[in-house]
């Protein structure tokens, strides 16, 4: 039997309302209910302060205790009641609750503004204080560089001064003529030579280090090609990111055929009843594993079992590596793909597969020509759905052991990091000390860069989200039409 | 599940014998992978359970081996006599005190317990309500341009990856916590001063642990596990027969009381497990309340201190690069044991309820 979902609109049966009169009326005997129990309340728990066991000299904190109690009770009881006035009387009950399921329901999306408020205020931190730091760092370096000709010219001055003394104090022309010679011919040269290449070193390194743009767009620019760094002001994402991608693409290519595959034995095939019906439950039980445990298990099969022995052979190969994050991952994503798999086949008509079989195809020619393609769209969510979860998910990654500092970009068998590690580690640390100006401030620059790596992660998150809905609106009015 | 397909008509007498044959075969090359697929599934669950319990019995069996013997090159690892297991095994329940990699080590679970109990029930207490609350009224009361508002939200709620939850309870929630506990105390603002004067915050002495409380961890989590408890309650609502709905307001009930008096109790089983299933997530959930509350094993009940929960613990100690092979290294084994445990028991209490309730109406 299908049923229609029920649409409150549509109900032609509609409940008679008692009289405006009737309901104040009500609303101010309850009213005077609530205010005497209110007064009771709070002329017991005076009551109970003013207990005092006989020798006892001025209000201690056991009054000052119970008098607050008193008060608090009674503030409680007016919140409350307030609230619950207008479902005591039934004429208000559904208007009551009109407003009371909106706030509830965009409860969450109200905390989510002040969140993203909190985000947004971060993310400005960064690229007030970004900035600042950067061009104080950028001062330095010039500094360095000044100094070291400063020191070029100074030591060149002094060893022409040593070699002045030194003339001075040469006994004949004979000798004079050697010192000369001697520092003419290797000594100033040499010292040239080194101090030019010192010279010419810092101002190398300024330049590479320096930073000579600060705006917006050029600190989001270093941000997302950058790696870590032990300055906040200079870290980047770029392996974090790219091992984002390479382990999500890693655990899609795992999770989805093995998924789409046992969710069509499930669905088409299941010829042995009893051992499908294991598979269905033991799947509904797997989406419910926490995910750290999925961390211990890819830790202790993938690391322990085989890339550990592994790298012995074979030293290029890193031992927490990027293929077994992703398949650790995949097992962990595996209950999402087969439950939307599952879904959008059982949404195929019986209809089709029928048609398929009477015109004389296999089992597989039906699964494989018939439902799959129209199955297709639910798939893709599904796949989608699944790849959004692996973006954002850090627990197993953390128990599978991938570490937070990695300035190497990740190839399949390399160490790796991901972005929401990279959040994890950035919001744990402490805030930094900055001095501007000769006074030090206290700055929670990690956050801020913790924050921008949020946003990176939320945007790449959400538009995979708005996909999988997109698509899964469309599939359904086509199924429809 | 769908009625079995009919079985395949035979394939057209023109085939060769030898081509049927083979095309039988594929066929049932074909079913076999595809069975695999299935039992891969059936083969994790397996290895969790194996790897958990591995663990936990290298745990439970044996104890770190003197650091003299392990720098002779030694086995890390020693055995212990029964007494001692049983001593651990019992401590481990009973044990008020976690203090696993500390020159002293003790391995209670109970701080660890509570710590995820109080976090678990602060998440509830603001999951159940509104989560309840928004599913009635998706069900029974929105018109559709709310719902097609209301639903996407609720998703994007749902696709925020939790340690980004964490992240907001850091730094948004703990600081809003700081600005009622801390600030009241030592506030000028009138307000403020005068619910001081009302003799109300004096219940509260003390500040804010700072800057992990359980508070906070409990609060996002909660937020993070309505969609959960919202979607899956309206399915159950939306699957009560419509005739119920009608009986109740031809009687002469309200929309309010149809809902609650009717639609709530006849979908009491799905609503059950969707608490039984958001709870489930919430004592499994780990980074936003690793970030949250913090990594100190405290035995505690004010939510204003942070405490370790059970997987906290465990990433404090995966984070720590803890040596395999020792003690503190097997009693993240023991402790993720018992969280599999607690939450594939939840799951499957919930499984069995929601079975019955499709029992009821289908």
């Amino acid at each position: 039997m299908t049923r229609r979902p029920y649409d409150p609109a549509a109900s032609p049966l509609r409940a008679p309302e008692p009289g405006f009169g009737r309901m104040l009326a009500r609303a101010a005997g309850i009213a005077l209910t609530a205010a005497i129990v209110a007064v009771l309340l709070y002329a017991l728990f005076g009551l109970l302060a003013s207990l005092r066991p006989p020798g006892d000299v001025g209000p201690g904190p056991a009054q000052a205790w119970l008098r607050g109690a008193g008060r608090l009770a009674v503030v409680i009881f007016v919140l409350v009641f307030s609230v619950t006035l207008p479902f005591l009387l039934r004429g208000w009950q559904d208007r009551a609750f009109h407003v009371v399921g909106l706030a509830a329901t965009f409860f969450g999306l109200g905390m989510l503004l002040l969140f993203f408020t909190q985000l947004a205020a971060d993310v400005q931190l960064y690229f007030q204080v970004t900035p600042v730091l950067v061009e104080q760092h950028n001062r330095e370096l010039s500094e360095q560089v000044e100094q070291a000709e400063k020191t070029f010219a100074a030591e060149l001055a002094e060893t022409r001064q040593e070699m002045a003394e030194a003339l001075a104090a040469a006994a004949n022309a004979q000798e004079k003529r050697e010192i000369r010679d001697l520092y003419e011919k290797e000594i100033l040269p040499n010292r040239v030579k080194v101090l030019r290449e010192n010279a010419a070193e810092k101002k190398l390194e300024a330049e590479m280090s320096q930073r000579p743009d600060t705006s917006g767009p050029a600190l989001v620019g270093h941000f997302l090609t950058h790696g870590p760094s032990d300055k906040p002001q200079d870290v980047g994402v770029l392996p974090a990111l790219l091992g984002s991608v390479w382990v999500a693409l890693l655990t899609v290519l795992f999770a989805v055929p093995v998924g789409v595959g046992a969710a069509l034995y499930l669905e088409e095939y299941r010829s042995n009843r009893w051992l499908g019906s294991i598979i269905q439950v033991n799947i509904n039980n797997l989406a419910g594993i926490p995910s750290v445990v999925y961390g211990i298990l890819g830790g202790f099969v993938f690391v322990e079992l085989f890339f550990k022995p592994l790298a012995l052979q074979y030293p290029g190969i890193a031992v927490r590596n990027v293929l077994g994050g992703g398949l650790t991952l995949g097992l962990l994503t595996l209950p999402v793909v087969i439950v939307a798999a599952q879904e959008s086949i059982r949404a195929v008509p019986l209809s089709v597969r029928q048609g398929a079989y009477a015109l004389g195809a296999t089992r597989w020619q039906v699964t494989r020509y018939q439902v799959l393609p129209m199955a297709l769209p639910g798939i893709l969510t599904g796949t989608i759905l699944a790849l959004s979860r692996a973006i954002g998910e850090a627990a197993p990654l953390v128990l599978f052991g991938a570490l937070q500092f990695v300035d190497q970009l990740p190839t399949p068998l390399s160490r790796f990091t991901v972005l929401p590690m990279q959040i994890f580690g950035w919001t744990e640390r402490p805030p930094v000390e900055v001095t501007v100006a000769g006074t030090t401030h206290s700055i929670d620059l990690w956050r801020s860069n913790a924050a921008l790596a949020s946003v990176l992660l939320l945007v790449v998150l959400l538009s995979l989200n708005g996909l999988a809905i997109y698509l899964r609106n469309r599939a359904q009015r086509q199924t429809r039409a | 599940m769908t009625t079995a397909p009919p079985e395949p008509a035979q394939a057209p007498r023109s085939l060769p014998r030898a081509n049927r044959w083979l095309q039988r075969l594929r066929e049932k090359i074909i079913e076999l992978g595809l069975l695999c697929c299935g039992l891969l599934s059936i083969a994790v669950t397996l290895a969790i359970a194996l790897v958990l319990l591995y663990g936990s019995a290298e745990f439970c069996l044996y104890k770190d081996a003197p650091a003299e013997g392990v720098a002779a090159g030694g086995a890390r690892l020693e055995r212990m006599d029964a007494a001692e297991v049983g001593e651990r095994v019992g401590y481990f329940f009973t044990g008020t005190e976690w203090t696993a990699g500390f020159a002293d080590p003790h391995y209670g679970i109970l701080p660890l317990l509570l710590g995820t109990l109080l976090v678990t029930v602060i998440a509830a207490l603001i999951a159940l309500p509104i989560g309840v609350t928004t599913a009635i009224y998706l069900s029974e009361y929105a018109r559709p341009r709310v719902r097609a508002i209301a639903k996407p939200t609720l998703e994007l709620l749902a696709g925020i990856p939790t340690v980004v939850y964490g992240f907001f309870a850091v730094t948004a929630v703990t600081p809003l916590l700081g600005c009622l506990f801390d600030n009241a105390l030592d506030s000028q603002s009138s307000l403020v001063q005068y619910l001081v004067t009302l003799g109300v915050l004096p219940l509260f002495p003390g500040r804010l642990g700072d800057p992990h409380n359980q508070l906070a961890g409990g609060i996002v989590v909660g937020i993070m596990i309505i969609p959960m408890v919202a979607s899956l309650s309206e399915d159950a609502m939306r699957a009560v027969p419509r005739s119920l709905r009608d009986a109740a307001v031809a009687l002469g009930a309200n929309k309010f009381k149809t809902s609650v008096k009717v639609v709530l109790p006849a979908a009491l089983s799905g609503v059950m497990a969707s608490f039984l299933l958001a709870v489930s997530r919430a004592i499994g959930e780990t980074m936003a309340v690793s970030l949250a509350c913090g990594d100190t094993a405290r035995l505690s009940l004010d939510p204003r201190e942070g405490m370790a929960t059970m997987t906290s613990f465990i990433v404090r100690a995966a984070k720590g690069d803890v040596e395999s092979g020792t003690t503190y290294f097997n009693s993240l084994f023991a402790v993720a044991g018992l969280l599999f445990l607690l939450t594939l028991a939840m799951n499957i209490i919930a499984q069995l309820v929601i079975r019955r309730y499709r029992q009821v109406y289908q």
